[in-house]
């Protein structure tokens, strides 16, 4: 039998194991815990008292060929409201709320703007809300030292269009969020956008942000910045285009109107004025149609411009010859329709490929449209590029409309000389640019190149060819007959003194209201080339529905002669031809365009 | 033969005479200060190296958060003036302004006085001019 002492002994010793297996296990928990499970721990207890949220970078500059900005962000500071978080501890550490909407709205109202009963207004109910948007630093200091609890700042850029209306139609704008909503703001919103700058901020119990100051602040940091998109425009020439369309339209009482001046070698657009406009820093306050770009959106008849392509064709598939003469009386009946020239003679007059040109004759274009057949002269129109969308990657371009095949006789005497056929502005002068090229078609061009924030190129758009549309001796017959239009013919308005000037006139009946038959409106447009000895520029100018003249040749035309003068000018591009300001200007020739 | 214990001295005392125990005995105690001395001395200097280390990297941590944050300003200020910039470079301004202030035109816009024999000529063989614009004041 044990003694008391040995029974102690024993159950100490039972104590002791006890309490050396407990501390075993313990140790053996804790090195687990600190050992094993360490890394998953630390992110849980990271993740527990932290969140990550995305600062968007600031958007990247939309620039024009020399590297001027059409398009810029600035830093602004947002206001909110959040009443839910204005809470403080009482005496007894107890939370109570504490947002007075009346006494806050009395604070903000002087350095808002605005007025306090408005302001209350909107600081009604508990949950978030958004004040202003959008506001300069020395508003976001003024709230700051105000601090009222439930009141906070949010940095965001602001977008801003410096240069106003100035290619607006083309640039488009951001929403109150930086979305692109239009334009190549739209087209390229992620590459502006950039990538987003991840942060860590402290989180309280219930997952509220902590705002604290310093460098890791949300309010603090040094934003990314997005990519800048180089355009092919120039600013300089985009302003000389705008000017001059905006005094056409005042002089002409036109309705709207366009000039796009592209390079034909390479493609690039380098000035889309489109009138009317809008300021994009308000775009809230203009309408849809001032919005749109319907130079690339809307189609038109093109009228006499269409000859070009026309003749083109008929020179190219070699159905007619250069000094071959074709009868043309007053008018001639097609499937019973009558295709007259406006004001011609009574007699038969008998006219070469070059006089048709000249005086624009329906009647002529028509027997050398008729040489080829429906399928030829159609698949030289797609060669050319109607009746497919451009490669301009602008939102919203149209295809047009070309009449699929068989083609009646009538289909084919009115695609001749533009009627019956549907273009885009962006899409005529596309084909047009073959002739300044030596027959070979370049895509239109408008985004240069896309660079990081240092200035790397991450992405580039080289000019893209849509291969040879027409032989390099039917270019060169097209131009001389081009240049005739301009020195004796219905182009006479657009004579630059010191170029040659290459061109066509174009004055088409709009397509009523209803759809059925023409209206009394017109487009006029002229479509042309300088200097046409080594055509640097293909330019269209386009006037719908010009009220107080109605000709090409008193509109469109003088509009494209001052746009390449100053164009010219601008560039100092040497004259090539003697300048005489003695010599009388010929009276330009009317223009036919009407089908009956 | 046999010698006991207590008549016997001991081997160090026969060793170490008493007259130099006093000065060896203070020798052999020398070293056990010095060594503490020498620890508590690196000790200190570890803590003053640690602490001006703390300082200096707090303060070149508030001296890059403060550049960070000018860098900061700069960036803004720089987008502002940039933004300005463009904002005066815009050619339709320039063109207000040198109408306004220099009493420039545009070419087209440019005044021809055509001498009195050419104006009796029939007005399809006149020179075509641009329509005259005078502005108030020129």
């Amino acid at each position: 039998m044990s003694t008391r002492p040995a029974l102690i002994r024993q159950r100490a010793l039972y104590v002791l194991a006890g309490l050396a297996m407990g501390t075993a296990l313990l140790s053996a928990r804790l090195v687990y815990l600190q050992v094993f499970q360490a890394n998953k721990l630390a992110a849980m207890a990271e993740a527990q008292r932290t969140k990550t949220i995305d600062l968007s970078a600031v958007r990247g500059e939309i620039v024009d060929r020399n590297h001027k900005e059409l398009a810029v962000s600035v830093d602004s500071y947002s206001i909110y409201a959040n009443p839910k978080d204005a809470k403080v501890l009482d005496a007894s550490r107890k939370e109570v709320k504490s947002f007075d909407r009346k006494a806050t709205a009395a604070a903000l109202a002087p350095i808002l703007g605005m007025g306090a009963p408005a302001l209350e207004q909107k600081l009604q109910g508990n949950e978030f809300r958004w004040l202003v948007r959008q506001q300069p630093e020395a508003v976001r200091d003024k709230v700051r030292a105000l601090k009222i609890p439930g009141l906070g700042l949010v940095r965001e850029a602001k977008r801003i269009y410096p240069k106003g209306t100035l290619a607006a139609t083309l640039i488009g704008f951001v929403g109150v969020d930086n979305q692109g909503l239009a334009g190549i703001e739209n087209a390229f919103d992620k590459v502006l956008k950039g990538p987003p700058i991840k942060l860590q901020v402290q989180v309280d119990a219930y997952g509220r942000e902590i705002m604290r100051e310093g460098p890791q602040a949300p309010m603090d940091t040094t934003l990314g910045d997005g990519n800048q998109v180089v355009l092919t425009i120039d600013e300089n020439l985009q302003h000389i285009a705008e000017r001059e369309l905006a005094k056409t339209l005042e002089s002409s009482g036109a309705k709207r109107g366009t000039v796009l001046m592209m390079e034909p070698k390479t493609g690039n657009l380098v000035a889309f004025a489109t009138l009317p406009t809008y300021d994009p820093n308000n775009f809230r306050n203009f309408s849809w149609e001032a919005i749109k770009n319907w130079a690339v959106t809307d189609v038109y008849e093109p009228g006499s411009t269409m000859k070009m392509f026309t003749l083109a064709g008929a020179v190219d598939n070699k159905r007619i010859g250069l000094e071959q003469k074709f009868k043309c009386p007053p008018y001639i009946k097609v499937e019973g329709r009558l295709i007259t020239d406006h004001e011609a003679p009574t007699w038969n007059r008998e006219l070469t490929p070059f006089d048709i040109m000249e005086v624009s004759s329906n009647v002529g274009t028509t027997q050398i449209a008729f040489t080829m057949k429906g399928a030829e002269h159609r698949e030289f129109l797609t060669r050319m590029g109607f009746g497919s969308r451009t490669g301009s990657g602008i939102t919203g371009e149209s295809k047009g409309i070309l009449p699929a095949l068989p083609w009646r006789p009538l289909t084919q005497a009115t695609i001749s000389f533009g009627q019956g056929v549907s273009v885009t502005a962006l899409q005529i002068l596309s084909a047009a640019s073959a002739l300044g090229n030596d027959g070979v078609r370049m895509e239109p061009r408008l985004i240069d190149s896309v660079l990081d924030s240092k200035g790397k190129v991450l992405q580039s758009f080289p000019p893209r060819s849509a291969g040879r549309v027409m032989k390099p001796e039917t270019v060169k017959a097209m131009m001389k007959m081009l240049e005739k239009v301009v020195s004796t013919g219905t182009g006479v308005e657009a004579q630059v003194p010191g170029y040659r000037i290459a061109g066509k006139t174009g004055t088409a009946q709009k397509i009523a209201d209803n759809g059925r038959g023409y209206s009394s409106d017109v487009e006029a447009s002229f479509l042309g080339f300088f200097p046409s000895n080594d055509p640097r520029f293909v330019m269209l100018t386009l006037l719908d529905s010009p009220r107080k003249v109605h000709w090409a040749a008193a509109t469109a035309a003088p509009l494209f002669g001052h746009v390449a003068a100053e164009t010219l000018r601008q560039l100092g591009v040497r004259p090539t031809e003697p300048i005489n300001a003695n010599k009388p200007r010929p009276v330009p020739k009317a223009e036919h365009d009407d089908a009956h | 033969m046999y010698v006991s214990d207590a008549a016997q001295p001991a081997p160090e005392a026969a060793a170490q005479p008493t007259g130099q125990w006093r000065v060896l005995s203070g020798v052999r105690r020398a070293p056990r200060r010095v060594i503490p001395r020498a620890w508590w001395a690196v000790v200190l200097s570890l803590l003053v190296a640690a602490l001006v280390l703390y300082v200096h990297t707090v303060s070149q941590e508030f001296r890059l958060s403060k550049m960070k944050d000018d860098l900061r300003h700069m960036k803004e200020q720089l987008t502002e003036l940039r933004s300005e910039k463009a904002k005066v470079e815009n050619p339709r301004n320039i063109d207000d302004l040198a109408r306004k202030h220099l009493a420039m035109q545009a070419p087209a816009d440019v005044v021809f006085i055509a001498p009195p024999k050419l104006n009796k000529l029939a007005p399809a063989n006149r020179i075509p001019m641009a329509p005259a614009v005078i502005h108030e004041g020129f």
